[in-house]
């Protein structure tokens, strides 16, 4: 009866004993679905030829390297036209994510803070909308004012931030959660 | 409005009760133990009188006082750990006091019964003054919602919260894997790495928790610092019989009920144990708003068979399952710094919504299974051998919010850790007539799995560590010396991708030696002394070493350090107890020294991400002192009356830089007036209990770690009264913070989002068929 029972135990301690294989073998870390880029494309309204775009970046997600962050060149005395892409590229092929923002506009807005270096040197209005009429932000316009007599550069910093209402009203204010929030350093010349 | 008015009708009926029975004059009777070898007191037993079916145990006073009983002949026994039950009868016509001598069970070990859970024949400490142990009465004072809110009431234990019902305890300055927990005779291995994952122990399993300190901890791992927290569940009947047990409780600040089912079952042979539970809460409230999505669903299961093959042979089985999902409270989900900032200008949540039961996200879950396999053999009289084996699976899954254009996250966890871990321990007890001795050998192996949708804290791993200890007590008359060694090897290996998908696989391994030893002797009469030193190790956790991961709620990046290496602790303790018929006083200093202490620092940097900037926190090592005082008196006013007090002090500090370290308990200061009313004759017994909790402000601290400054110190008073009739059914009510009281406590880590909630009313009905 014992040893019965005791082989019993014994294997049934051997057949939970077994270890998994998955442990030696961790998940891919691509399988993260974050953003890695935030691309702003920005035309001036005076001069519609001279598009060009700046890049936020962070390639190997929180952590590890620094993002890359191009700077903001700006001329005095412009009207802007500001698009922004929102990009993971974590996957294959590249997740447009500023399109599903665009589609879930409701809950979502960009808010754009200027530093109080840039106080009174430039302009933000957001252009689009969703479809209650509230401000979306993927699509702006920026205005840079005239320098004053003896002004040459002007720099500071803009953060972004992208604002998610779940569950609450979109109001003018950003939300208590924010799904991404990152800064531009901006140079504004004559 | 018709709360109100339930209570003062309640209040009436209890002492309309009350007055109609104090009418009869019965006799008093008086039970104390002393050990017959040694001639001490025993202030742990269990006295037990079947023709009133009166189960009580002993007082602090080591007294079992029972009042009011009428005259006539009974029969009464009496159990106590180490002793053999002790059964005789007595006559009853005067005011009665009898005093017993229990022999050790060593001596008259054929006495002992054999239908039992708890080790009859193992060493037990004495050292009762460094090791509280709290019965279910006792833990019950509270009403609490979960095991963590049952420690309340355990002198020395702080609480560490995430948001209102979620909590770990905290021993002086000490937790997660610092404090070991064990469950049904083994070590609970789950993710006790994370300060908001709250152990998976049901409070319907527990009869009896002891906060173990001393030489005795080293059985259960080197790693106790703080102590081992021994959750005892319910002993088997000691006859044959069927016995269900109901209970039932609600609370109305978030609507909680919780209902559980206890059924027993014993024959010549077999004795069986099963017990449920199942508890539901909505939405906690402050006194001034609703923190949203802090309900919860938690669901447990344990069943026990134990069969006596032989007088000799015994196996146990025990299996656990409990299941859990906790809302995290939406106000404290935070996605960037700029949130942090906004949410601390704010008085108020920046989300808030009506009470719900409906659990959002983000939430977690988590189930906990455990089986435990116990078979005792008894050598001879004074010997006896155990093998426990466990396998326990762990699987906890952290729901985010999540991002719009995340297809994953609407339904894969963010973080999901699988761990599986089994442990097996052989152990040998011996005793002889002054001297008893355990020793052990431990095996454990355990590998985490880890997935999500997010980066995680940990990789997958595998550990094995082995063990061996011997545990010693000698005790002559009433000196007692106790002492154990432990010896480790740890071996851990994990396995991470690099950015390249590239596997690694580092090994770390660690190993060391432990020993403790205490002594306590008395100085005078009534007047007891002791001392204990323990040398103890821990080897880093794989949080500490390889973490790598943004901590959303407190908006910092968190990094490990595969530079660490073990950490050591020095702790030395002493302590006085006095102790007369109408008092006891206990105090205890205690000093511990951590070198390499693992903590969590700053680096001084910013962590840029696309959520923001977050300061940045590496895992390093300093050494590190907690020290405190620990004062505590319980006073017996007149017939009826007793009257608690509690005093904790604590200070932590960096011993070279001499700063203070991050979320220590502030001190505190509690006390109570309890009033208990004794109808035997009419098997009644009503109590009143007023409570009063002080907590200081904590004013070491420092400002680079945190924030904001630790909250003002707060007050809070509770009431409670109990109603037990025929001992069988009990009535309890309790009303925590009775002034509604709005305040923030300094270890809750989400005090920057809202405040503590307000007043809870809650009822607890036992019935014992």
């Amino acid at each position: 009866m014992i040893k019965k029972f005791s082989l019993i135990y014994f294997s049934i301690i051997c057949l939970f004993a077994c270890t998994k294989d998955e442990v030696t073998q961790p998940q891919f870390i691509n399988n993260t679905e974050q953003i890695s880029s935030v691309v702003i494309r920005l035309f001036s309204i005076e001069k519609p030829d001279s598009v060009f775009g700046i890049v936020w970046r962070d390639v190997d997600g929180f952590g590890g390297l620094d993002p890359i962050v191009e700077v903001m060149n700006l001329k005095q005395n412009q009207h802007y036209q500001m698009n922004m892409i929102v990009l993971n590229e974590f996957v294959n092929p590249v997740d447009t994510i500023s399109n599903e923002i665009r589609k879930e506009a409701a809950v979502h807005q960009f808010f754009y803070y200027p530093d109080s270096l840039l106080e009174n040197k430039l302009s933000i209005h957001v252009i689009d909308s969703d479809e209650t009429g509230k401000p979306l932000g993927l699509l702006t316009a920026l205005t840079t004012l005239p320098f004053l007599a003896g002004q040459t550069v002007k720099e500071g910093n803009m953060k972004i931030i992208l604002s998610h209402y779940d569950g609450i009203p979109k109001t003018e204010k950003p939300s208590p959660e924010s799904d991404m929030e990152i800064v531009f350093p901006i140079k504004i010349s004559e | 409005m018709h709360k109100k008015i339930f209570f003062c009708l309640l209040f009436i009926l209890l002492s309309a009760l009350e007055l109609i029975y104090a009418q009869h004059t019965q006799y008093q009777l008086k039970i104390t133990c002393i050990d017959s070898s040694s001639g001490i007191s025993i202030s742990d037993f269990n006295v037990k009188i079947n023709k009133l079916k009166i189960s009580q145990s002993a007082n602090p006073f080591g007294e079992v006082q029972l009042t009011h009983v009428k005259s006539g002949n009974y029969q009464l026994q009496i159990e106590a750990t180490g002793y053999a039950i002790y059964q005789t009868t007595f006559q009853l016509n005067s005011n009665l006091e009898l005093k017993f001598q229990l022999c050790p069970i060593h001596i008259h070990l054929d006495e002992a019964k054999v239908f039992t859970s708890n080790n009859q024949l193992g060493v037990s400490s004495q050292l009762h003054i460094i090791s509280p142990k709290l019965s279910l009465e006792q833990l019950n004072k509270t009403n609490p919602l979960n095991w963590s809110q049952m420690l309340k009431a355990m002198p020395g234990v702080y609480l560490f919260q995430s948001g209102p019902v979620n909590s770990i305890p905290i021993v002086r300055g000490l937790h997660t894997n610092r404090l070991l927990l064990v469950q049904n005779g083994v070590r609970l291995y789950n993710q006790q790495w994370g300060i908001e994952h709250v152990p998976e122990i049901a409070t319907e399993n527990i009869d009896q928790i002891q906060l173990l300190r001393g030489p005795f901890t080293l059985k259960y791992g080197a790693e106790g610092f703080a102590g081992v927290l021994i959750n005892t569940g319910p002993d088997y009947l000691k006859e044959n019989g069927f016995h269900p047990k109901t209970q039932f409780a609600y609370h109305t600040n978030n609507k909680a009920f919780g209902f559980s089912e206890q059924l027993q079952f014993r024959t010549n042979k077999i004795a069986t144990q099963l017990i449920i539970g199942f508890k539901k809460a909505a939405d906690a409230q402050s006194p001034n708003y609703v923190i949203s999505n802090t309900g919860f669903e938690n669901y447990s299961c344990q069943a026990n068979l134990l069969y006596q093959y032989s007088n000799k042979l015994s196996f146990e089985n025990k299996l656990s399952i409990f299941d859990i999902k906790t809302g995290i409270a939406t106000a404290a989900h935070i996605g960037s710094l700029s949130d942090l900032q906004h949410a601390i200008q704010s008085n108020r949540p920046l989300y808030m919504a009506s009470s719900t039961y409906q659990i959002q996200k983000p939430f977690q879950t988590v189930n906990h299974q455990q089986w435990v396999s116990k078979i005792n053999y008894q050598i001879t009289k004074a010997q006896q051998i155990q093998t426990l084996y466990s396998i326990q699976h762990n699987h906890r899954q952290e729901f985010d919010k999540g991002v719009v254009w995340s297809t994953l996250s609407k339904s894969a966890a963010a973080n999901d850790y699988d761990l599986v871990t089994q442990s097996l321990n052989l152990n040998y007890q011996f005793q002889s007539h002054l001297f008893q001795s355990e020793v052990g050998f431990d095996l454990v192996n355990g590998n985490n799995i880890t997935t999500g949708t997010q980066m995680s804290f940990i990789p997958n791993y595998t550990l094995v560590n082995l063990g061996a200890y011997l545990t010693t007590k000698y005790q002559f008359k009433a000196i007692s010396f106790e002492s154990s060694y432990r010896i480790d090897h740890k071996h851990q290996q994990v396995f991470y991708r690099d950015l390249n998908n590239k596997v690694f696989s580092p090994i770390n391994t660690f190993k060391g030696h432990s020993f403790a030893f205490a002594f306590s002797f008395p100085i005078v009469e009534k007047l007891t002394s002791n001392f204990s030193f323990m040398k103890a190790w821990r080897a880093p956790a794989v949080n500490e070493l390889y973490s790598n991961g943004l901590h959303n709620s407190l908006a910092s990046f968190e990094l490990g350090n595969i530079n660490l290496q073990a950490e050591n602790a020095f702790n030395f303790e002493s302590g006085l107890q006095f102790k007369n018929k109408y008092s006891i006083v206990k105090l205890n200093l205690f000093f511990n020294t951590l070198l390499g202490y693992i903590n969590s620092t700053p680096t001084g940097k910013l962590t840029v991400t696309n959520r923001g900037s977050f300061p940045s926190f590496v895992f390093g090592q300093f050494d590190a002192r907690f020290q405190g005082l620990e004062l505590s008196l319980l006073q017996v006013l007149g017939k009826y009356f007793q009257f608690n007090y509690q005093v904790q002090l604590l200070k932590a500090f960096q011993i070279v830089q001499q700063k203070p370290i991050y979320a220590i308990p502030p001190n505190q200061m509690k006390a109570s007036l309890d009033y208990n009313l004794n109808y035997s004759r009419r098997k009644l017994h009503i109590s009143y209990m007023l409570d009063w909790n002080f907590v200081a402000q904590q004013t070491d601290f420092n400002p680079l770690l945190d924030y904001l400054p630790p909250p003002s110190a707060y007050h809070l008073i509770h009431l409670g009264s109990t109603l037990k009739f025929k001992n069988n059914l009990s009535f309890q009510v309790q009303i925590r913070n009775l002034f509604n009281v709005s305040y923030r406590d300094y270890l809750n880590r989400f005090r920057y989002f809202f405040d503590e909630p307000g007043r809870n009313i809650s009822i607890q009905i036992n019935y014992q068929f």
